[in-house]
């Protein structure tokens, strides 16, 4: 068996039904190496969404085991799954990322107010300054001051990004991010989240429909290739 | 500290829902409070009609009966007692001072008082309020005769003024004694007591005003048998021979429950002697159901402001989902979000509860004037007490208990949710 402090993500066996649903999930392997940048696609309803929720830790599997980070998910309380996420996984959502009521830079610096551990990773503790060095390299010093409503589709993906990647989380989620962008802005997105995941060694776990993107990642993944349940 | 500051953050964004809903608790709150200020302003005035006294002593009556005619010149007293009953109970050893009163007639509606001119410097109202004259003399002379403010006011007399007084207790002259005129000499300052509403003479100005016998016929005789009680309740001749009543002042306040009971039990001449403190209690506790009304009444509207809340919180949570499972995304767990409504319930009651709180004072102090003026009726505002504590600290409990509802909710979404957002 591969030594699993070197993957990222490991799921052995795993199944998952919800509590009134026939089963939804079925994965004998699926894994994700150490800074390795992963493709996931697969039509609507083939459980990306599902499969995601496992890996967060926000859905418990029914049955086998899902490693996250080296941690056995299924022997974490839910209190320490959901500790595990906000600290060493970043989110990333198809839409609305953001927190409407707080402004940008609360919204980027959230995750470490919410986890120490996730604070601590950042260079001498600041939040203000990882905030500003992630503004810097994302290209979003000017949105810093502004309401988060004034902002548009594109520049809110790349604050959500800054979100997803303080203090450099060892896994970065990406839900469809780029599906309601433009193709320019698309292409230079996805070049500036390798490019963070890179310097801060991230494994990115990237979902879309999108095939064409699929060329420029590790690995892709059809997930109706590996989800014995069809839809 | 972070549960605080983000539900702060949250209703902070959405002012208007806020506002108002903090509107609607305040609003019930302050109408809860100010009730209750109300009703021990009013209470607290009530009792503070007359102090200092520390007993009355009448005719043998109930003790309510003493008291509303005594001191508030409502119906008629029980009888009256003889002078020398009077004089033997104010040389007594554990007494002070004795102030006689002779009631049963009236000028235009407003009762007569006879009594001395020591009546004015023994009465005492609320805290140490004592009667002043707005303008004139005190008593002296039989003729001479006190009013207090409201009868000034309201029948526009003047000093100087000499006016004929009606015998009996009824509004107009039945029987005036016309042959005995009266002058004005003194008009009193607003006491916001009965006293306002009185006429004021001397002993000798009511003997005087009955001293012609060719006046007297038969209505009058049945007359006075009804409102004194007794046909001797005036004197005819110049000595005073009786009076309706007496205030009292012991020499040491804690023998005036002795007192009261060795007048109670005297058999000379059957009297009643009160504790003005403990019928005035006695008195207040009697009417008191309807200030029950109005605490149900604004207990019900502060349920109303609660459920008020309830439908706002619970409202936002259908279109908060979104952000919900952004700060799930984000790690927090379905306790935390659900910590954040009950706080959000929590800082809108607490806000509504102070705001209310405020307002009710606010309005109290500021309408105080008018209630004197208006109602003269007066309230005494006190700091808030142990009642008005305990209702703000309830508006909270039961802010964050309603709050428990749509935290439930909201932990129950989060756990449906997850990281999926159906919009």
């Amino acid at each position: 068996m591969t030594p699993t402090a070197e993957r990222a993500v490991v799921f052995s066996d795993v199944r998952f039904r919800y509590r009134t649903g026939s089963e939804v999930l079925s994965v004998d392997r699926f894994e994700i190496g150490t800074g390795e940048r992963v493709f996931l696609h697969g039509p609507s309803g083939s459980g990306k969404t599902t499969l995601l929720g496992l890996v967060a830790g926000v859905l418990p599997a029914t049955a086998g085991r899902v490693e996250v980070l080296g941690r056995a998910l299924g022997d974490l309380r839910p209190s320490e799954r959901d500790a595990h996420r906000g600290v060493h996984i970043g989110y990333l959502f198809q839409l609305f990322n953001l927190i409407p009521w707080l402004s940008v830079e609360e919204n980027i610096g959230l995750p470490c107010r919410l986890h120490a551990a996730r604070r601590a990773r950042l260079p001498g503790g600041s939040i203000e300054r990882a905030v500003a060095q992630l503004a810097e390299r994302l290209a979003i010093v000017p949105l810093l001051g502004q309401r988060v409503n004034e902002l548009s589709v594109g520049q809110q993906q790349r604050v959500a990004a800054a979100r997803a990647l303080i203090g450099a989380p060892r896994l970065v989620i990406a839900d469809e991010p780029t599906s309601a962008i433009d193709t320019d802005l698309r292409d230079r997105f996805i070049e500036l989240l390798f490019s963070q995941c890179a310097e801060a060694g991230s494994s990115l776990l990237f979902v879309s429909h999108d095939l064409s993107l699929s060329a420029r990642f590790d690995r892709s993944v059809s997930l109706p290739a590996i989800n014995r349940v069809t839809a | 500290m972070l549960t605080p500051t983000l539900a702060l953050r949250s209703l902070a964004n959405r002012r208007l829902a806020t506002s108002l809903t903090v509107a609607s608790i305040a609003l019930s709150v302050a109408l809860l409070v100010g009730v209750e200020a109300v009703r021990r302003g009013v209470r607290e005035g009530f009792a503070g009609t007359i102090r200092n006294t520390d007993l009355i002593v009448g005719a043998r009556g109930g003790s309510q009966q003493l008291l509303l005619s005594s001191v508030f010149g409502i119906g008629s007293p029980a009888g009256s007692m003889t002078w020398k009953t009077y004089e033997r109970w104010s040389k007594h050893a554990a007494i002070a001072w004795t102030i006689p009163i002779s009631l049963g007639d009236s000028y235009r509606g407003f009762r007569l008082i006879g009594t001395t001119p020591e009546f004015f410097e023994r009465y005492r109202f609320r805290d140490d309020g004592r009667i002043t004259l707005a303008s004139g003399r005190l008593l002296a002379g039989e003729s001479d005769l006190v009013i207090g403010s409201m009868v000034a006011e309201r029948l526009g007399l003047r000093l100087d003024t000499a006016i004929a007084v009606t015998h009996g207790l009824r509004g107009e002259g039945i029987a005036d004694h016309d042959h005995h005129l009266f002058t004005v000499v003194g008009i009193l300052a607003p006491t916001l007591t009965p006293v306002d509403r009185s006429v004021f003479v001397t002993l000798e100005g009511i003997t005087a005003m009955h001293e012609d016998p060719e006046e007297e016929h038969e209505e009058d005789r049945a007359n006075r048998k009804d409102a004194a009680g007794a046909p001797q309740a005036h004197s005819h001749d110049a000595e005073q021979e009786s009076i309706t009543a007496f205030l009292a002042g012991t020499q040491n306040r804690f023998e005036s429950l002795g007192l009261q009971r060795e007048m109670n039990t005297d058999v000379t001449e059957p009297l009643t002697a009160i504790l003005p403190a403990v019928a005035l209690t006695e008195l207040w506790n009697s009417i008191a159901y309807a200030e029950d009304g109005a605490q149900i009444i604004s207990g019900a509207v502060l349920l109303v402001g609660l459920l008020g809340m309830l439908v706002a919180l619970y409202s936002t949570l259908e279109e908060r989902r979104r952000e919900m499972a952004i700060l799930r995304s984000l790690g927090a767990g379905p306790r935390r979000i659900a910590s954040l409504l009950v706080f959000e319930s929590g800082v809108l009651s607490a806000a509504g509860a102070v705001a209310g709180m405020a307002a009710a004072y606010a309005v109290i102090i500021a309408g105080r004037g008018v209630a004197e003026q208006r109602f003269g009726v007066w309230i005494q505002v006190a700091a808030p007490g142990t009642l008005e504590w305990a209702y703000l600290i309830g508006v909270v409990v039961a802010g964050l208990l309603v709050g428990l509802l749509p935290a439930w909710r909201a932990y129950r979404n989060a756990l449906a949710d997850g990281l999926t957002v159906r919009l």
